[in-house]
């Protein structure tokens, strides 16, 4: 196990930042941690990292207790804040080097590495110029090489592609994609469910300082999913079709509007074949059909009532 | 080597910092070239007229003939212009005219307070306007004085009435202004450069705070260095900014304003090295004990500036009233002043430690609560 989190607490002052969670995360796994502005992510990634003092619980970090302290472990992680943390007077490469010494990267390994980190993020070639020069997107890149040219074992994302254009946003999916093929763990928040759906392979939610929720993607949707919506253009709609349709086992309700029917029935009823006879018995050609899935953004809606932006 | 990583590129970043090292190099240069030459007429030496001194004479005996002839020899006479005078009320007015710096009575027991063995005195009243040439007549009643006390002696001693000879044993030097006296440009040049020094304070104000404002405090608290490392890298960093600038001054003024630096550069450099660790621990402390980074810049740099007023920076002290001569004490800047005036003009070596001493002493104080308060922001 890469991150082990038991019951963390973190205040400021009154306020509850992070109220008691747990969290694991193994070894080779994408894990997304969602929630709304002001959920708590930051502050448990801070404390994950030993930016922040935690109030109560254990933080342990490749298996070993993490108090913010041991260097061993500090040189296995890397950290893209959801801030860009640059230095917009240097150059891509001046930023890239000055974070990989930190780390004790020297001689032909240095230079190699953050060829390595700045091809990588597609910036090589913009590698003389200042950070102040280089467009959001690129900043948000530059802001990975940094965190990782010591190709750290452990990657915390902290909402990598907040306010970015779609190419960027692109490119840095695949980039998580690609370093987690390469080996590394990645803890990624933020606060888009469809990035989540696509890169992470297990998801926490948190709101108000609480998990929520967690599991696989799969595991969420099953939680909250009670029941299924299919929709219908038809080439025509009449009395015998809806009659029939009601009558189909799990239907709860059936209804429509001019050729479109909408069907709704219970979660796990497995009656598509039974509906699609009714329709077929009626002589009325199926022109559409959509299954609605639900998403990560309904598994938010069903468990808080809100959606994750508002 | 992670110290020297952070300070090397702490380095870098501030020679970046262009509009900042304009006003660290350029500002004082322009200063230097305009005070110097605006100013030029107050360092330039006037010859000193005869002081009026009022005399009465109220022992009229055979001492009093001693003093009077004392006040007639040619050297004296250069130095005061006697005007005698009837009364006291009569002298008093004419000194509040200014018309006259002092008075010197001689009592009517002087003679015989002299001839019994006994202690007699002049009394000598000053003007408090003119502390300059009453201090020369302070300094000739006390040479008749001091002669007139040796004479007694000898005769006490038993020796008979002692003569004089008159040896012309001094050499005299003239102090000109090609010489070794400052042109306004040298003063200003010294002055500027401490200036510039003490307004490092700016970088010690920024050097951890700016970490926090770029975000990247986050990299240094995640990276695998000692907090301790970071510091020292910064203020490493940030002295080797304000010295180079310092460096770069000197050598600028020497070779385009031909500015004498005296012949003891390294000393000169140690000077500006300790103001600088001063300055950038009192940028360090300041910014410590506020907690907005802006306020307490535009705090120190207003400090700076009245340090540099007080200290004689933009004008002489000398010329702005004792009660500023006194104050300048309290400003570092008067102290580093004073060390490198007296490096360059050969003056008292005591001195020059007393004013090192004063500097290490605000720094040690200045890091000292720099480095306890550091602490307690970082918990």
């Amino acid at each position: 196990m890469v991150v082990e989190i038991k019951n963390l607490v973190k205040r400021y002052g009154d306020f509850l930042a992070v109220d008691n969670i747990d969290l694991s995360i193994d070894d080779g796994e994408i894990f997304g941690l969602l929630g709304p502005n002001g959920a708590g992510k930051t502050t448990a990634i801070n404390c994950i990292i030993g930016m922040q003092k935690q109030d109560k619980g254990k933080i342990l970090l490749f298996g070993k207790e993490f108090d913010g302290n041991d260097s061993s472990i500090k040189r296995d992680i890397g950290i893209v804040p959801q801030d860009l943390a640059l230095y917009l007077d240097l150059t891509c490469y001046e930023n890239v080097t000055f974070f990989a010494k930190l780390y004790g990267l020297k001689g032909e390994l240095l230079k190699s590495r953050v060829q390595e980190a700045l091809e990588f993020t597609g910036l090589w070639d913009r590698r003389k110029d200042l950070a102040r020069k280089l467009s959001g997107g690129m900043k948000r890149r530059l802001n990975i090489a940094c965190a990782i040219v010591h190709q750290p074992k452990l990657i915390i994302m902290d909402e990598p592609t907040v306010g970015i254009d779609p190419q960027s946003r692109n490119h840095i999916l695949q980039a998580v994609k690609e370093l987690n093929k390469k080996g590394s763990s990645i803890i990624y928040t933020s606060h888009y469910m469809e990035e989540a759906e696509e890169l992470c392979s297990r998801i926490a939610i948190m709101d108000n300082g609480k998990v929520i929720a967690q599991g696989t993607k799969e595991e969420l949707k099953a939680f909250v999913t009670v029941e299924v919506k299919t929709e219908f253009e038809l080439s025509a709609i009449n009395y015998t079709l809806i009659s029939c349709i009601k009558q189909v086992y799990g239907v709860r309700e059936c209804a429509y509007q001019d050729n479109l029917l909408v069907v709704v029935s219970e979660k796990d009823s497995k009656n598509l074949s039974k509906i699609i006879d009714c329709i077929v018995a009626t002589d009325v050609d199926i022109v559409s059909m959509n299954i609605e899935k639900p998403t990560l953004e309904t598994v938010f809606l069903t468990l808080t009532g809100r959606t994750l932006r508002d | 080597m992670k110290v020297l990583n952070i300070a090397y590129y702490t380095i870098l970043r501030n020679f970046r910092d262009y509009k900042t090292l304009t006003m660290m190099l350029l500002l004082p240069i322009m200063l230097i070239l305009i005070l110097g030459s605006a100013l030029g007429g107050i360092f330039t030496p006037n010859s000193v007229s005869a002081t009026t001194v009022c005399y009465l004479n109220q022992d009229k005996k055979f001492m009093s003939q001693d003093f009077e002839e004392f006040l007639g020899t040619d050297e004296i006479k250069e130095l005061i212009e006697i005007k005698r005078v009837d009364s006291k009320e009569e002298a008093i007015q004419l000194i509040m005219n200014k018309e006259a710096a002092s008075l010197i009575v001689l009592p009517s027991s002087f003679s015989e307070e002299i001839q019994n063995g006994r202690k007699a005195s002049i009394e000598v009243y000053n003007s408090k306007y003119s502390s300059f040439r009453t201090s020369i007549v302070q300094s000739i009643i006390n040479g008749f004085v001091k002669g007139t006390n040796a004479q007694l002696v000898v005769r006490q001693m038993g020796s008979s009435s002692p003569e004089y000879l008159r040896f012309d044993n001094l050499q005299e030097i003239s102090v000109t202004a090609e010489g070794n006296t400052p042109r306004a440009i040298d003063y200003y040049a010294v002055t500027m450069l401490i200036m510039t020094i003490m307004y490092g304070t700016a970088y010690g104000n920024f050097a951890l705070k700016e970490e926090k404002q770029l975000n990247t405090s986050i990299r240094l608290a995640s990276a695998p260095i000692r907090y301790t490392e970071v510091i020292l890298g910064k203020l490493l960093g940030s002295i080797v900014t304000v010295l180079l600038q310092a460096i770069l001054i000197i050598i600028f003024t020497k070779i385009f304003f031909n500015v004498n630096w005296g012949g003891n550069i390294p000393f000169v450099i140690f000077v500006c090295f300790s103001l600088t660790l001063l300055s950038v621990g009192l940028g360090m402390m300041v910014s410590n004990l506020g907690k907005n980074p802006q306020a307490t810049g535009a705090l120190l740099n207003f400090g700076v500036n009245i340090m540099t007023f007080i200290a004689g920076g933009y004008f002489p002290a000398s010329q702005m009233g004792p009660l500023m001569e006194k104050i300048g004490f309290i400003s570092p800047n008067y102290l580093a002043q004073q060390a490198i005036f007296n490096t360059i003009y050969e003056g008292s070596s005591v001195q020059t430690m007393n004013f090192m001493l004063g500097i290490w002493i605000i720094l040690i104080i200045s890091f000292i609560i720099a480095g306890f308060t550091e602490r307690r922001s970082a918990n």
